[in-house]
């Protein structure tokens, strides 16, 4: 499908000026990309979906404001981190907390992998796996110095080598 | 193990650390250390464990995100109203934004499947709109106790315009019922279009198709109906809208043909 050609920063421009077809097109470029990583945070399809109309509904009140500087993405990453987190953290347990397996599936193995990174190393990993982010949209987008984002990522990476492939 | 970006091919190094595998792996490595990954086999298959760990955590948090929500979201979006005659400016965008508003501004019946091509260029879902502007109100299936079936094609003839999109509206006389769709010939419009299942075995039924890519032109046979009739019956067509592959409104002619009857 013919997909609109102009940069996340004319869109994001021509959107400042009143014009809706521009939010639109950025809606539609960045849409899944911001339910997936709803989802990731919070864990829950539903709630992904609540968090992606919370998110460009923000997006639409910060539009008067917003000049990027850096890709979209990066300024979209902490507005969907933090309503995923709250969402995360004001849902009920589940009764009864499921016995732990052995991953039998692609996904149980993504899953070991990251269990065993620290927080901060399966969040770079993600970022920069799951969502396609260069290291330096990375850092602009988690506030953190450049080489942080590679000590991390190495050390992830690190991880894997040492594991078993999945 | 050097964790800048210093970190190659070259010198005494036998293999690429992780962070300049990752970086083949994305597209960002330097050509020394993409040259690298290809003579290096046990390089190679670690950036193929990378690739498949980044695709397999792309695909696990996949969200399917249904047409309503686009529309709660983007209807929350002030728009302005365009005049009339930017339908016929032959501008993809503006036709977008009048598609757009049509969309979710004005009643069903206002919308088409110019409409749904428009925003389909742009990438989004025009499933809903192809819905609506088929629905057929209050359809009421006819007692038809026939034991004529007819196969009747449906002909769009765009000349030398590329079609991109179509809408016809078809009825039948009292002697008749709507039965069956489908699709025409070519790649196009291979596939039956949208209508409303509930209008089958009506008289009156509304299809629509469009199509993204390469778009037929001359005379295009874009569905088949099979009618079933107590004898020969009196069908109609008429256009309701197409467009070309600009996503410029045009108005070619509809032509239905009898090609087969059975008893």
């Amino acid at each position: 499908m013919a997909m609109d050609s102009r940069s996340d920063a004319d869109l994001v421009a021509a959107a400042r000026r009143g014009d809706a077809a521009s939010f639109e097109a950025l809606y539609y470029r960045h849409r899944d990309w911001v339910a997936g990583l709803a989802r990731r945070i919070c864990g829950d399809r539903e709630e992904a979906l609540d968090i992606l109309q919370e998110t460009f509904a923000y997006v639409f009140r910060k539009l008067p404001e917003l000049e990027l500087r850096a890709g979209f993405r990066t300024f979209l990453y902490p507005v969907v981190k933090h309503r995923a987190i709250d969402r995360k953290r004001v849902r009920r347990p589940p009764v009864e907390a499921p016995e732990p397996e052995a991953p039998r599936s692609v996904e149980g193995a993504i899953d070991a992998y990251v269990s065993q990174l620290g927080e901060d190393h399966a969040e770079v990993v993600q970022m920069r796996f799951a969502d396609g982010m260069t290291l330096d949209e990375i850092a602009t987008a988690l506030e953190i110095p450049l080489g942080t984002v590679k000590s991390r990522l190495h050390h992830a990476l690190e991880i894997l080598r040492r594991k078993p492939n999945p | 193990m050097n964790l800048s970006d210093s970190a190659t091919a070259s010198g005494s190094m036998d293999h690429l650390d992780g962070l300049a595998q990752d970086r083949v792996r994305a597209g960002e490595g330097s050509p020394e250390e993409a040259r690298h990954v290809l003579e290096c086999l046990q390089c190679k298959v670690e950036v193929e464990v990378l690739r498949f760990m980044a695709n397999a955590m792309k695909d696990a948090q996949a969200v399917e995100v249904p047409a309503e929500v686009d529309r709660a979201i983007l209807s929350t979006i002030p728009r302005r109203r365009r005049p009339a005659w930017s339908l016929l400016a032959g501008s993809a965008a503006a036709i977008l934004a009048v598609a757009i508003t049509l969309t979710f501004v004005l009643p069903a019946h206002a919308v088409d499947v110019v409409d749904a091509y428009a925003l389909s260029r742009k990438g989004g879902d025009a499933t809903e709109i192809l819905r609506r502007c088929t629905a057929v109100d209050a359809p009421r299936p006819r007692k038809i106790h026939g034991n004529r079936f007819v196969a009747v094609d449906v002909y769009v003839e765009a000349g030398d315009r590329k079609l991109a999109a179509w809408q016809i509206e078809i009825n039948t006389d009292d002697r008749a019922a709507i039965v069956g769709v489908e699709g025409g010939a070519g790649d196009a419009y291979r596939d039956p279009p949208t209508y409303d299942p509930k209008a089958l075995q009506g008289g009156k039924l509304v299809l629509a198709a469009l199509t993204t890519g390469p778009a037929p032109s001359g005379r295009v046979r874009v569905a088949r109906i099979h009618v079933m009739e107590t004898e020969k019956c009196e069908l109609e067509v008429r256009l309701i809208a197409a467009a070309t592959t600009g996503g410029e409104r045009f108005e070619p002619k509809v032509k239905l043909e009898r090609t087969g009857e059975s008893r």
